[in-house]
């Protein structure tokens, strides 16, 4: 092979690899480097004259310049062809990342609005299960304090019914006291009939005896029948008291057994009621213990919620850093269209002479500079994205 | 069935052992279990241990004792009420009133 074409294919390499370079955002060095040693090998390839064909050097060296310029011309129209699609597909992921940002971005707020509105809503709950207590008189309206009313009120309900239940026995007492008071008063009745009894045949013996004494004792046998009218009166009498006093008896009886009813009530029913109240509380108890737990939890989770949002916010910074990484990328792509100018020129001038090699040299150098400059400049931007707070956008 | 008085005069107590149901059939022979005894200092011990049954006359005739031995300076002890008499109790806030011996 010759040395033109080892040369040759070496600038084609060279190329390559500065291309891929470029497209791979290899460091600077490995970029700068390749490109120098494609110019220098350029340079050599344009000065070299083979030493065994000096003789027929015109002819050979115009053909040689054509090849080569050729060859420039075709390095130019890759060069292009590669910058153009390296800006193309640069602006491209620009486009793709700005608009996945802003779209990610947006969701963030709704969520951060969402889960604002939840521990707002979970607060609300929370604190009106506290208020809700009390109400503008200072009333309490819970469940609980209702319970504790009725648990209040059963208490009094069973007190006021041993009470009425413990009264009526006493009436029940006084009333059996009064019917041993009331038989007493039927004994004496009893007596008196019998007095009455006596009296009648007292009577009835006088008036026997009157009759037998004739005429002196007529005045004697009047009397002796007003005393025995007198003790069938008396007796009717005492019939009367009697019968009214049965009548009381009876009357008593039936307040007795009144009174009695109302001094006996089953207990069991209140029994069964308070043991339900009680069971009810507990279990009311518990569930609001629950309810109270959860909420608070959830109010919780509403703020891990919010605060991881915040970093996901955060981490949206990555748009920013991206585009200035895909900007200082603009910068390559513009130095190898420019590149690729220099060789268009140098293709298209007649002869390459050493001045228009050395002033695509001086280019060269010229772009190297300035993306030496540009690195430096690059190195200055951020390179992380846990720095700094940041407000939702 | 009924009320069974006894008198341990050496240690003044009068035990009223209360059997089955205690309810207003029993007013009667309960008041005539302490009405006679008029002299005071002595405890009347109402065992309810076999007492299967009480209602709200119960409760009134125990408050009624209560007020006879307080008149006379006695007092009245609870003695082993059965569970389903001990609710009653317990319902009707008689254990702040009176003592319990379990």
């Amino acid at each position: 092979m010759k040395p033109i074409h080892l040369k040759a294919s070496l600038l084609l390499l060279l190329l390559l690899v500065t291309a891929l370079a470029e497209w791979m955002n290899w460091s600077d060095w490995v970029r700068w480097s390749s490109l120098g040693l494609m110019a220098a090998v350029a340079v050599s390839l344009l000065f070299w004259r083979p030493p065994a064909e000096s003789s027929e050097e015109a002819p050979a060296g115009s053909a040689q310049q054509e090849e080569l310029q050729g060859m420039i011309a075709d390095i130019e129209q890759t060069l292009r062809q590669e910058a153009t699609q390296l800006e193309t597909e640069r602006s491209r992921l620009e486009t793709l990342i700005q608009d996945a940002v802003q779209t990610l971005s947006g969701s963030f707020m709704n969520l951060n609005d969402l889960s604002t509105r939840q521990v707002t809503l979970v607060g609300d709950v929370l604190s009106r299960s506290q208020d809700s207590e009390t109400d503008e008189h200072g009333e309490h309206h819970s469940v609980q304090a209702f319970m504790q009313d009725a648990e209040r009120t059963l208490d009094q309900f069973v007190s006021v019914m041993v009470d009425v239940s413990r009264n009526s026995l006493e009436i029940v007492h006084r009333i059996d006291d009064m019917m041993e008071q009331l038989e007493g008063i039927f004994t004496l009745i009893e007596s008196v009939e019998g007095i009455a009894e006596q009296t009648n045949l007292l009577a009835l013996n006088a008036s026997i005896e009157a009759a037998r004494a004739g005429e002196a004792g007529r005045g004697f046998a009047v009397v002796a029948d007003e005393v025995r009218n007198l003790s069938r009166n008396s007796s009717e009498l005492n019939q009367q008291i009697r019968s009214h006093i049965q009548g009381a008896k009876t009357t008593i009886d039936k307040l007795r057994s009144s009174v009695s009813g109302m001094a006996s009530n089953d207990m069991s029913g209140t029994i069964g009621t308070k043991e339900r109240m009680t069971s009810m509380m507990q279990r009311m108890a518990e569930v609001n213990l629950q309810l109270n737990d959860g909420m608070n939890e959830m109010s919780d989770i509403g703020q891990t919620l919010a605060s991881a949002i915040e970093d996901a916010v955060r981490s949206l910074q990555f748009e920013d850093m991206c585009t200035q990484v895909l900007q200082s990328l603009q910068h390559n792509t513009g130095a190898l269209t420019e590149l690729a100018d220099q060789a268009r020129q140098l293709s298209h001038s007649r002869t390459l002479e050493p001045e228009a090699l050395q002033a695509f040299s001086a280019a060269c150098r010229g772009l190297q500079q300035r993306s030496r400059d540009n690195d430096s400049r690059r190195a200055v931007s951020q390179s992380s994205m846990d720095e700094g707070d940041i407000e939702l956008f | 069935m009924g009320i069974t008085r006894k008198i341990d005069t050496e240690r003044k107590t009068v035990t009223l052992m209360l059997e089955g149901q205690f309810d207003f059939s029993l007013h009667q022979p309960f008041r005539d279990s302490y009405r006679d005894l008029e002299t005071g200092g002595h405890t009347y011990r109402l065992d309810m241990s076999r007492t299967s049954y009480m209602d709200s006359s119960a409760l009134g005739m125990i408050l009624l004792l209560k007020e006879h031995a307080d008149k006379q300076g006695s007092r009245v002890v609870l003695v082993s009420p059965s569970a389903a008499v001990d609710k009653i109790l317990t319902i009707a806030n008689f254990h702040k009133l009176l003592p319990v011996e379990k």
